[in-house]
């Protein structure tokens, strides 16, 4: 343990329960949420779409906005900024919130951020299915989009950190320190990318460099790092004991950050042998972080993993876990010349995309969204809607991660015989890619559900308003009420 | 918060992955330079271009682009198409190459005995004057005929060759059939 | 972790230093490096695409071609993109200073398209009118040439028309199922012609100092005994 000096803790008097601190992410709560929900159905109905197209290629061919090279870029940037960042943003304050037990600090920063978000995420959208995409993976969007986006998390990240800042609780826990360090990187990696772009910008691949530079953070930094805040807090929550090791997770911290974003290289990129070196090392020393985290996990969940199958939450953290290890170990296999020379380019790509922001981030997410939706406005998610929800975001995420992962492999395997021709190994595996697309509609079909189950706590939310607002308004005169009421 | 350690497991690992990160960084720098690209190590290593091509290789690729679709990579050819093999087949390895340099020209369609079974189509192969320059129909024709990986060896065809049937043959337009190339002698004056 | 402004910094310093490692110096090193004059075309590699490609270029951005296609060679031993016969030689950095933005790609459901420009045409002019034709087919139905293609086909950028007088002279010549009504042609417009101009222009085959297409092994018998080869030892080999 490392808490020693206590900075100047606020009297006790002004030390807020837990449930005030909830409370204080009601109207945050329920904006974040909202939009999010909206955001995941559109996006995996996007990718659904672009998926069917790879079976169907003629498919409503005739309008530009739908072909596959738009709907793709659009339906996945609408999945990681639509929803994984928008909710990820959500959960993260609450997490961060609570382990400094302390009320969301500057709230309206954070709802005039939530505003922002949105608008830069419609007019990406936008942008990019009408064809203004910047061709650079993650960071399709058109600049002006982007900077909406930098700004706005930024608005949303001060506030993070300036709740932290004023915390009352003199520990500091694990989860709030990846919430952290999420809530700088999307600031850090997006506004830098953004700034070298401008005006001239770089020359030949320097601009891979800064792409990958961007999309690597924030993947690793800004998604993965909520991925793991949300299960350094869950599992310990659960499973009801301590989380292992806290100067594990310090190393795993620390590692995280300084290497990581290193990783941004690939054996065979058309750049000098020592980038690419720099980038492989890179990619060895952030699997450190992986390592110990997988391990502080394990240890803490050990004994008991029965409990991991509980609950639906507890079955989508304990994916989430496994996700983020799993992609973690698929990165490291790629910095080997032999498996990277084998899966590179292969349906291997979008299956460890879809690990660890469908299974990590997603899962992970959606495993304390009921709790915080419930505990910040009272009003809890139906638990029959929220249990077939996560049934269904489980078997879809499942569904669509591993065959991709499996079919790239199988269309590597084909491909390292140089007398196999191209299609062919890309027939052998479009059956798998098909069975992914199925995985897209189950998870579609949860994410309805989730909308559903949402709609519901509005309309209690409304019921309760109007209940409120008419026994403040009877006792003044009885025939006013209708009259308020409409 | 648990006081659990580590096992020496993690550490060993831990000092195996710190290890291949050095080792990455200290064994594939490439000097750090940047002119060196995988697979080379150093600037030293790197073979000075520019001297003699060699048409075996330049044919081989010209061979993986545009031929190994139907004749396939391994010059089996494909019954589904009627597209006859190359490797080993008699009319690539006849001595004379007339014959090959037309087909390769002009394209060949219908019926055809290779190697004594009967190929062919009734679309049949289609030409590659105006795809390929005399070098390259020599380079990929020398290709077939010598490729090392199927044991073909028959003599090396020369662009100059081809640039005399092309002449000859300049005002043909049509496919060349079976039984039209067996009546040309096959040594090219 | 207990002091808010020191964890602040610590997070920065650890994200700055991946930033100068990753991008600073790579930049200082290379982010200036100037074309070359190649002795083999006479002229200095890359050259700038001329205006069609160039339009063409921005085609293939915006209609996202880069989700399918990678535009990168890798050497050999690190995958056979070369016994594919998808270029002459590995693709470096200096075969990238005129494109913007450079479109890598990262998946390849198509094949690479870095040499495009030389399969089947080869660089002989002659060959041109035949090229442009198959791309144009291929582009308006992929099905049209390569049969059980997955790539999406892109008739909005053709227009079908009525015939007007006689057929027109850059009409696709389509057949069976793919051709249009009785009476009607089928014509690129500019934005297809211009993508298949990039299309053509993608050519990275010229020899360069760090990358030599490659004088290889006379033949693969040799290779295997020879030790003395140009290729240096530490080449794996296919
Ligand atoms: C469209 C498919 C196709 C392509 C591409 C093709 N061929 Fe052929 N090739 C054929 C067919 C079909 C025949 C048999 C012709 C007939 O029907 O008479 C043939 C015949 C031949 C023959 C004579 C028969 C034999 O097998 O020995 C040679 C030699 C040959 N092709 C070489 C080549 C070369 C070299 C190339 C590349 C430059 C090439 N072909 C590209 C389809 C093709
Ligand atoms: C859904 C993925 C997909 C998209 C998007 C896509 N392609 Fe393709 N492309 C393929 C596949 C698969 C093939 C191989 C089969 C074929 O030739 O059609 C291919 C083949 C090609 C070829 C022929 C390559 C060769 O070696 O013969 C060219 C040229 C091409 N595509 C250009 C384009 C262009 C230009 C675009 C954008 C307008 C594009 N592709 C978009 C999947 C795609």
């Amino acid at each position: 343990m490392i808490s020693t000096a206590t900075p100047s803790l606020p009297k006790s008097a002004d030390i807020p329960s837990l449930a005030e601190v909830d409370a204080s992410f009601r109207s945050v709560a329920l904006f974040f949420f909202a939009k999010a929900a909206f955001w995941l159905i559109a996006g995996a109905f996007l990718l659904l779409l672009a998926s069917i197209k790879l079976h169907a290629p003629a498919m409503m061919s005739g309008a530009a906005w739908l072909t596959y090279g738009r709907l793709a870029p659009a339906g996945w940037d609408i999945l990681v900024y639509g929803f994984a960042g928008q909710a990820g943003f959500a959960v993260g304050l609450w997490l961060l919130a609570r382990a400094s037990m302390q009320r969301l600090q500057s709230s309206l920063l954070v709802l005039a951020g939530g505003v922002l978000w949105n608008v830069g995420v419609l007019a990406g959208t936008i942008g990019i299915l009408a064809g203004y995409s910047t061709g650079r993976e993650l960071l399709e969007m058109p600049a002006g989009a982007m900077a909406c986006l930098v700004v706005a998390a930024g608005l949303i990240g001060s506030a993070g950190w300036i709740t932290f800042a004023a915390r009352t609780e003199s520990q500091t826990y694990p989860s709030a320190w990846f919430v952290l360090l999420s809530l700088i990187s999307f600031v850090w990696f997006g506004s830098v990318a953004l700034m070298m772009y401008s005006g001239e910008g770089p020359r030949g691949v320097m601009q891979v460099l800064v792409q990958r530079w961007y999309a690597n953070g924030i993947t690793s930094l800004w998604l993965g790092g909520i991925a793991a805040a949300t299960i350094f807090h869950f599992l310990p929550h659960t499973l009801n004991r301590p989380l292992a090791s806290r100067s594990l997770a310090l190393i795993a911290f620390w590692s995280l950050a300084f290497f990581a974003p290193w990783a941004v290289t690939a054996h065979g990129d058309p750049f000098p042998r020592w980038i690419i070196s720099v980038g492989i090392a890179g990619q060895f020393m952030a699997s450190i972080a992986i390592l110990a985290i997988a391990m502080n996990w394990w240890k803490t969940a050990e004994g008991s993993l029965n409990a991991l199958l509980a609950s639906p939450g507890a079955r989508l953290i304990g994916l989430a876990a496994v996700a983020y290890v799993a992609s973690g170990a698929l990165d490291l296999l790629m910095a080997f010349q032999r498996f990277s020379s084998w899966t590179r380019f292969s349906w291997m790509h979008q299956g460890l995309d879809w690990l660890l922001v469908g299974g990590a981030v997603i899962a992970g997410l959606f495993a304390i969204i009921p709790d915080v939706i419930a505990r910040s406005t009272g009003q809890a998610l139906s638990p029959g809607l929220v249990r077939l929800h996560a049934t269904l975001t489980l078997v879809g995420v499942s569904l669509i991660a591993v065959p991709l992962v499996v079919g790239g492999g199988i269309q590597g395997a084909r491909l390292s015989d140089p007398t196999m021709p191209f299609m062919d190994a890309l027939r052998a595996s479009m059956h798998l890619v098909r069975l992914s697309s199925l995985g897209l509609v189950v998870f579609l079909l949860g994410q309805f559900v989730f909308a559903f189950a949402l709609f519901g706590v509005f309309r209690s939310l409304v019921a309760a308003c109007a209940t409120t607002v008419r026994t403040w308004a009877d006792p003044v005169s009885k025939n006013r009420t209708a009259g308020v009421r409409s | 918060m648990g006081s659990y350690t580590a096992p020496v497991g993690f550490f060993i690992a831990l000092a195996i992955l710190a290890y291949l990160g050095h080792a990455e960084l200290g064994y594939h720098n490439g000097q750090f330079s940047p002119g060196v690209y995988e697979p080379y190590a150093d600037l030293r290593s790197i073979p000075k271009s520019g001297g003699e091509v060699n048409p075996v290789d330049e044919g081989r690729v010209v061979y993986a682009q545009l031929c190994s679709a139907c004749h396939q990579p391994n010059g089996s050819g494909n019954p589904a198409n009627g597209c006859p093999p190359v490797a080993g087949s008699d009319w690539v390895l006849e001595e004379g190459p007339a014959r090959l340099i037309r087909i390769v020209l002009n394209g060949a369609k219908g019926p055809i005995m290779v190697n004594g079974k009967e190929w062919g189509s009734p679309v049949g192969m289609l030409a590659f004057k105006d795809a390929l320059s005399d070098e390259q129909i020599a380079h990929v024709i020398t290709y077939i005929r010598q490729s090392p990986e199927w044991k073909n060896n028959a003599p090396t065809v020369t662009a100059e060759m081809v640039k005399s049937v092309r002449e000859k043959t300049s005002s043909r337009g049509a496919q060349w059939t079976s039984d039209e190339l067996m009546k040309i002698p096959t040594a090219v004056e | 972790m207990n002091s808010t402004p020191l964890l602040f910094l610590g997070i920065l310093i650890a994200l700055a230093s991946s930033w100068w490692g990753v991008l600073v110096a790579p930049s200082l090193q290379i982010g200036n490096a100037p074309t070359v004059f190649s002795k083999e075309t006479g002229q200095h590699y890359p050259a700038n695409r001329p205006g069609l490609a160039q339009q063409g270029a921005e085609i293939y951005r915006s209609e996202g071609c880069n989700s399918c296609h990678s535009q990168l060679v890798r050497p050999e031993g690190f995958g056979n993109d070369l016994a594919r016969g998808w270029g002459k030689r590995r693709t470096v950095a200096q075969d990238y200073l005129r494109d913007n933005p450079v479109l890598l790609g990262s998946v390849r459901i198509g094949p690479d398209l870095s040499n495009i420009g030389y399969r089947m045409g080869a660089g002989d002019t002659n060959a041109q009118p035949v090229m442009v034709a198959y791309h144009l087919k291929h582009l308006y139905h992929p099905r049209t040439v390569a049969p059980g293609s997955v790539m999406p086909a892109y008739p909005y950028l053709f227009e079908k028309r009525p015939i007007q007088g006689s057929p027109s002279a850059s009409a696709l010549k389509l057949e069976g199922a793919f051709a249009p009504p009785e009476g009607f042609e089928v014509v690129p417009t500019p934005e297809a012609t211009a993508l298949v101009a990039y299309l053509l222009s993608l050519r990275s085959g010229v020899s360069l100092a760090e990358a030599p297409v490659p004088p290889p092994p006379t033949n693969a018998v040799e290779t295997a005994t020879s030790s003395t080869n140009a290729a240096p030892a530490s080449a794996p080999t296919r």
